[in-house]
């Protein structure tokens, strides 16, 4: 056997690198995938997005200038106050599953917990 | 610098095994993931069609395709038919129930044939329940409608309907003065205090002639919930069922809902008493009306029907919840028969009638085949 000394290359360096972004993307990915992404609240005010919030940070969101003012607490959402008449957004109980709802009507005003794929329930009849 | 010989060696050989195995790992989930293009799942809200919620949730290849299958065939068309059955408001350049209501005892309309259908199937409900849901009472519903809206807005000023001003107007509720002329397309109500509400019917009604026309143009995993109203068309993209959670009456509770039901067809409506009140004196009196005592009954916190059909899920939830317990389960336990027997068209196939009432005091009670709907 000769005797040569095997050196790193370029091209060692550069399958080294590779390979260490071809596993950190594979993590990203993972993740996302089997982890399941938090639960996110999203906030529709006559039909424009307006916002997008992680259930499981607490927040107040006044919308409308305060028309409507939205509650993110502990791992649930709800209507804390509304200036309509009916006050049926305000009368819902709390959601916390993916694809459930509050509305406020006469604002135009939606409330829903998106579906990380995992939610017991596709709709609710009500 | 430099390291010895093996090691060098064996970490280019590992390096090209690793590569080799990527390079197979990708070939073979590139080919399963190519096998059936992915449908994705979406879902679209729209709060400005009848006066209610609506949406629309459903798998496609993309969220273009299904925006536009959302708005064609639920949005534009839920906008339609609310113009057609509205009561309160006309619109200009067409004839709707407002309109028909206006000319009682004075004139036929002529109206859509997508009006005339409506009211022939509410004639339906009307016989096969023995009145217990009457779009002809609207002479009586007008009044509740008031007295709430007052209360609503004012909440210190709120009081019951005058029951002398009811038994009044509950004489002029007889669904033989609707007169429908199909051939002219005309309708015509030949009692001038007379006037119709659709309310029970109209939304169910339109609900299920969507599901056809999208299940007619071959249109599958799909659900759609109009103010409640569910109907599923098809089962998910990966063939697993839709689960529909059914409202608790009880909306302060911390259980949102208290059943879960499962299915890839069938419609669900549920009648509640939490749906829509107004509170006089600390009590609270829900819009379902009784034909009888004119009055909001407490029999049930709610009534949930499953069936096949929207528009009947949804009528005979109303018609149900204003029958006493044994008489609804008599009904229910009868109505596939009798629904078969009448051979109406316009109540098309029936293969499904299940119901669900809560009690006031939150007891839950089941036609036998319900529970096999429930998600454990």
């Amino acid at each position: 056997m000769p005797e040569t000394k095997l050196k790193i290359t370029k091209a060692d360096i550069i399958l080294a690198v590779l390979f260490a972004a071809v596993a950190v993307a594979v993590a990203v990915w993972a993740a996302g995938y089997f982890g399941g992404n938090a639960d996110s609240v999203v906030v529709t005010v006559r039909g424009e997005i307006i916002g997008v919030y992680d259930l499981s940070e607490n927040r107040e969101i006044a919308v409308l200038d305060g028309s409507n003012v939205i509650e993110i607490k502990n791992g649930a959402v709800f209507m804390k106050s509304a200036d309509c008449k009916n006050q049926h957004c305000v009368r819902h109980a709390p959601i916390k599953l993916g694809n459930e709802q509050i509305v406020c009507l006469p604002n135009k005003v939606l409330v829903e917990i998106t579906d990380n794929g995992e939610s017991e329930i596709d709709t609710v009849a009500n | 610098m430099g390291y010895d010989i093996c090691s060098m060696a064996k970490m280019r050989k590992t390096a090209a095994v690793l590569i080799a195995f990527v390079f197979i790992l990708g070939i073979v989930l590139g080919a399963a993931g190519c096998g059936a293009a992915e449908k994705e799942k979406f879902q679209k809200t729209y709060l400005d069609a009848f006066d209610t919620a609506v949406s629309v949730i459903g798998y496609s290849e993309s969220k273009e395709e299904f925006e536009n299958m959302a708005e064609t065939y639920v949005h534009k068309e839920l906008t339609r038919y609310h113009r057609l059955y509205d009561i309160y408001t006309e619109y200009k350049g067409i004839n709707n129930i407002r309109t028909v209501n206006k000319n009682a005892g004075i004139s036929p309309v002529e109206v859509d044939d997508d009006i005339i259908a409506m009211l022939e199937f509410s004639r339906d409900m009307y016989y096969a329940t023995d009145g217990k849901v009457n779009i002809a009472m609207g002479s009586v519903l007008e009044i509740w409608h008031e007295a709430r809206n007052h209360g609503i807005n004012y909440p210190d000023k709120a009081a019951l309907p005058d029951i002398e001003e009811l038994k009044k107007a509950s004489e002029h509720c007889s669904i033989e003065d609707m007169v429908i002329d199909k051939v002219a397309g005309t309708v015509y109500l030949a009692d001038a205090y007379m006037r119709l509400d659709v309310g029970a019917v109209a939304k169910g009604y339109a609900t299920e002639r969507i599901a056809q026309e999208l299940e007619a143009d071959g249109y599958t995993n799909i659900i759609l919930n109009v103010g409640g109203n569910i109907r599923a068309i098809g089962a998910k993209a990966d063939g697993s069922m839709w689960a529909v959670g059914i409202q608790n009456p009880d909306l302060a509770s911390d259980t949102a809902h208290i059943e879960t039901i499962e299915t890839d067809y069938l419609s669900l409506a549920t009648s509640g008493v939490y749906q829509r009140y107004y509170t006089v004196d600390g009590k609270n009196y829900h819009h379902i009306i009784d034909g009888i005592t004119l009055m909001p009954e407490d029999r049930y916190l709610s009534v949930s029907v499953l069936t096949d059909n929207a528009g009947i899920a949804d009528a005979l939830s109303t018609a149900l919840f204003n029958m006493d317990y044994a008489d609804g389960r008599r009904f229910a336990e009868g109505f596939m028969q009798s629904a078969d027997a009448a051979d109406k068209d316009s109540l098309g196939k029936i293969s499904v009638f299940e119901v669900m009432w809560v009690m006031p005091d939150g007891e839950k009670r089941y036609t036998d085949g319900f529970k096999e709907y429930i998600v454990k």
